[in-house]
């Protein structure tokens, strides 16, 4: 069925990009990567949230949005590069996350599943169209020092800001599992995600470890928005495409599983990629809906065998 | 209510006489998100199965019918039937995917939204259908191509899409089908275990649905003129259907209507003034607002409240009516719910061939396993168990907690496969076979942990498992009353069963799956958490249950019930078939007492 329906598709794909340039291939290749750790990281923070409170935040993707137009507010008016500005981005969000967690999110923990989804997209529809008042339709891009500067490695090219985007982004991931395995607080969340009820009977204040995970998770997109904010024109819609993204990258990797929605960050971006290498650019979204459908059906029990529930 | 509703509908169809022709257009929106919201209703809201890419359906309903006619000149009213159906055809695809792959809540969304997406990307990149600018219709003002010149016209059009999904609506609420779809939202399971094929009735929804939805496209096509992939396909109009009837009342027949007056002239008026005013997503903020609002505050919708609302003031003016139930649904009312329950005890009728007096050698057993096993992990849950019921038979299951107890009910009711082994029914093999199957073939269930659908009263419980052996709702709904009378919920049977106590629950437990009029009831520790008195008369219950010619295999832990019941006992222990035999045998085996009674029980134990 799959493959029919691929067939169709055939005369939808361009004519030139159909013939196979290595060179092509190992510049998706390299960009796909690069771009990967951003993706990791936007996962990471969806699949903290999920992983403790079993919430899945649908309006993952309008937070990023909001954590991209933060930076070109910075970048704007305050002339600070989003490479620097990334921090306070993150932060931001960081509270928008706890009052969101704190205000709503607390009320409906126990939920039923749809109850929770519904309130989530009420979310996702304010954020995206408080973005869409303040900030109009347009599509917007941050410029950075960066944005010209390119690296060549033989025959194939390098983003430097691409490249400092994965860095960073590598970066917070890495810091983020130090504090969640080497922390007290870390530990705690940890715990409260492994058994909620057993880390209530040990004294922990579960609201509390909600409370900061669910701010965590929000931090960690604003933080990748503002990294992608110079290579990625967006506008308020955007928001969907990010949040269908992170739900691809997180049930790849295992929802809730922090090292398979780093890893499955990773692979997503590379066959996006090498997607838009071989398909034209306005199938590039098509291509990422139906992987979401394949990923959806031939669920896996994640990268590292966490089964979803 | 009645009159009331007729009373409207009479002012509705005299209204565009006397309305400015803006008015009328509000009406017409005001129908038509109505009519789009009740047919998302019957999957969404009565089958529980939350789509958000609904809007897909109204895409290919609506182009279908527009590129019928304007390549082949097909009227727009056959070519809506066309576009229905190929709507419904997408549906069933979607449902097929989504509930045989088992996706529920969040992934159910994520595959709805993708494939509406998957929709739109691909009319967008498809420029026989007018790619990413669409298609546009000639205004010939013909009625034969769905086009008047009077705006009225389409009032009662819509009107009439509005009044046909919510017929729809109310005929499958009335029947079996609107039971059904009920119990598969409450608990999938527990209603599989009734009888109930889920897969089959959320894919009749789905389709209901799809098809109705589809039927939307080809009106909102021919109304606008035009068609735009992302107007039509897109997920803002996924949420202008889905956010309706939640606000109104998911799962209720007037929720989709009244959550459409409510929203559309809202967002009508708010595009109006604020959109004009370059404030471009203001309604949207509103509906987002709304939706976390409705589900902070109001979880069931507006209608279900409104409803509790008007019902109380109905009964402070009757002081004779008695009922204090607002979820009964019209069926119910109908077949005369409100009359005091009478209290005949009807003997159930069991299927022929099934029961009998007890087994001759030569006939099978009832029931007969061989070799079962299944395994967790590195856990052997049920090892190697061969297990013999004659008819008639009332068989204990015992065993200390972990011995495999109710991992082999799960096996015997299809819930789990075994990784081996063969089990029969009356001589035929069941393995692979789903729980409604099995159910429909006599062998019914309890749940250790009680299962009862929340939302639903006592009755309405019973009713469900009622339903299996007699489709239409009012001979199950008299039924269900003889067998709630029977286990002695009668005065209890209007009680939503959220409101029973656990002692309650477990006969309404029991009344449901003896609803089912099984040859065999499997029993999962219906004695637990029961006090000494309550017990006595649930094996008194059980006792009279048998009699009446059910086989009955019980797993239970209060040692009195089972030496009571059982006229046989066998015992699990780590999965495995430690021993066999009467009551008193079984009280006196050493094993036995090893792995389970304990020495104190010797002395206890009847001779």
């Amino acid at each position: 069925m799959e493959l029919s329906r691929a067939r169709a598709l055939l005369p939808l794909l361009s004519s030139t990009g159909c013939s196979v340039d290595l060179t092509l291939v190992g510049q998706g290749l390299i960009s796909g990567v690069l771009f990967g750790g951003v993706y990791s990281l936007m996962a990471v923070g969806l699949t903290l949230i999920f992983g403790v409170m079993r919430v899945v935040n649908f309006a993952h993707g309008d937070m990023m949005v909001w954590g991209m137009y933060l930076a070109y507010l910075l970048a704007t008016h305050a002339g600070v590069d989003p490479y620097a500005g990334f921090a306070l981005c993150a932060a931001a969000l960081f509270v928008l996350g706890l009052l969101i967690q704190r205000g709503l999110v607390d009320r409906i923990v126990d939920a039923p599943h749809e109850m929770q989804i519904l309130l989530m997209l009420g979310v996702a529809l304010v954020l995206e169209n408080v973005a869409l008042m303040v900030f109009g339709p347009e599509p917007t891009r941050v410029t950075s020092s960066l944005a010209t500067a390119t690296l060549w490695l033989g025959p194939v090219f390098v983003d430097v800001n691409r490249l400092v985007a994965f860095a960073v982004a590598v970066a917070l991931t890495l810091a983020l599992s130090a504090f969640l395995f080497r922390t007290e607080l870390g530990r705690t969340i940890r715990a409260a995600a492994d058994n909620t009820y057993g880390a209530l009977v040990i004294g922990t204040d579960v609201r509390r470890v909600y409370a900061v995970a669910f701010g965590i998770g929000a931090a960690c997109v604003g933080a990748a928005g503002a990294l992608v904010s110079s290579i990625l024109p967006f506008q308020p819609p955007t928001g969907l495409s990010l949040s269908v993204t992170s739900f691809n990258v997180v049930i790849i990797g295992g929802m809730g599983s922090l090292a398979g929605a780093f890893v499955g960050g990773l692979l997503v971006s590379v066959a996006e990629s090498l997607g838009a290498v071989f398909l034209k650019p306005s199938l590039k979204e098509l291509f990422s809906f139906i992987l979401l459908i394949v990923i959806l059906l031939f669920r896996p029990a994640g990268l590292f065998g966490k089964r979803a529930s | 209510m009645r009159w009331a509703l007729l009373a409207a509908l009479a002012v509705l169809l005299a209204l565009p006489t006397v309305l400015s022709s803006y008015a009328v257009t509000i009406f017409i929106l005001i129908f038509f998100y109505g009519f789009l919201g009740q047919a998302w209703n019957v999957v969404g809201g009565y089958a529980g199965q939350l789509s958000v890419g609904h809007a897909a359906f109204v895409g290919v309903g609506g182009y279908t019918a527009a590129m019928l006619s304007i390549e082949l000149g097909l009227t727009p009213w056959l070519g809506m039937l066309a576009g229905a159906a190929l709507s419904a055809v997408l549906g069933a695809v979607i449902g097929y995917l989504g509930f045989r792959f088992g996706l529920r809540g969040f992934y159910f969304v994520l595959l709805t939204v993708a494939f509406a997406e998957v929709c739109r990307i691909a009319v967008s990149n498809i420029d026989a259908l007018g790619g990413a600018l669409g298609l546009y219709i000639t205004f010939t003002g013909n009625p034969r191509q769905l086009q008047f010149r009077d705006g009225r016209a389409y009032y009662y059009l819509a009107l009439a899409l509005l009044l046909l999904a919510t017929a729809i609506a109310w005929a499958i609420e009335r029947r079996r089908f609107g039971v059904y779809l009920a119990a598969i939202r409450e608990d999938e399971g527990a209603a599989e275990a009734l009888g109930v094929n889920a897969f089959a009735y959320k894919m009749r929804a789905m389709v209901v649905s799809s098809f109705l939805t589809g039927l939307g496209g080809t009106f909102y096509a021919f109304y606008l003129f035009s068609l735009q992939p992302n107007t039509l396909f897109g997920i803002p109009l996924s949420v202008e259907i889905v956010i309706r009837p939640i606000i109104g009342g998911a799962g209720t027949l007037l929720g989709p209507i009244l959550g459409s007056f409510i929203l559309t002239p809202l967002a009508e008026l708010s595009r109006l003034y604020l959109g004009q005013g370059g404030l471009y997503g203001a309604h949207l903020i509103a509906y987002g607002v709304l939706l976390i609002g409705v589900v902070l505050f109001l979880p069931e919708g507006a209608y279900p409240r409104l409803r509790r609302v008007l019902t109380r003031r109905d009964q402070s003016g009757l002081a004779a009516h008695t009922s204090t139930d607002a979820t009964s649904t019209d069926a119910d009312r109908s077949s005369g719910r409100a009359e005091p329950a009478r209290a005949d005890i009807r003997p159930l009728s069991i299927r022929a061939g099934l029961t009998g007096p007890p087994t001759p050698a030569t006939t099978p057993p009832l029931l007969e396993t061989r070799g079962l096993s299944r395994r967790f992990g590195g856990v052997q849950a049920v090892a190697d168990l061969d297990l013999v019921l004659a008819r008639g038979e009332m068989l204990g299951l015992i065993g200390p907690n972990g011995a495999g107890k109710t991992t082999a009910f799960n096996l015997l009711s299809g819930f789990l496969a075994p990784d081996a082994g063969e089990i029969r029914l009356d001589g035929r093999s069941i393995v692979g076979m789903p729980p409604h199957t099995i159910s429909r073939l006599g062998l019914a269930r309890t749940f250790q942990i009680v299962r009862p659908f929340p939302r639903m009263t006592v009755l309405e419980n019973v009713r469900v498992g009622a339903l299996a052996r007699h489709p239409r709702a009012a001979d199950a709904l008299e039924r269900a009353r003889g067998v709630v009378e029977r286990v002695g919920l009668g005065a209890r049977e209007r009680v939503p069963a959220s409101g029973l106590t656990l002692p309650e629950r477990k006969r309404l437990e029991l009344a449901r799956a003896l609803a089912t009029e099984p040859a065999l009831l499997l029993l999962d520790e219906v004695m637990a958490g029961l006090n000494p008195t309550e017990i006595e008369t649930l094996i008194q219950l059980i006792r009279a249950i048998h009699a009446s010619g059910v086989s009955i295999l019980l797993i239970e832990h209060n040692m009195r019930a089972v030496m009571a019941l059982s006229q046989r006992i066998v015992v699990l222990s780590f999965g495995e078939k430690i021993a066999e035999g009467t009551p008193a045998h079984i009280a006196h085996h050493p094993k036995v007492i090893e792995a389970y009674l304990g020495d104190e029980y010797v002395d206890t134990a009847p001779a």
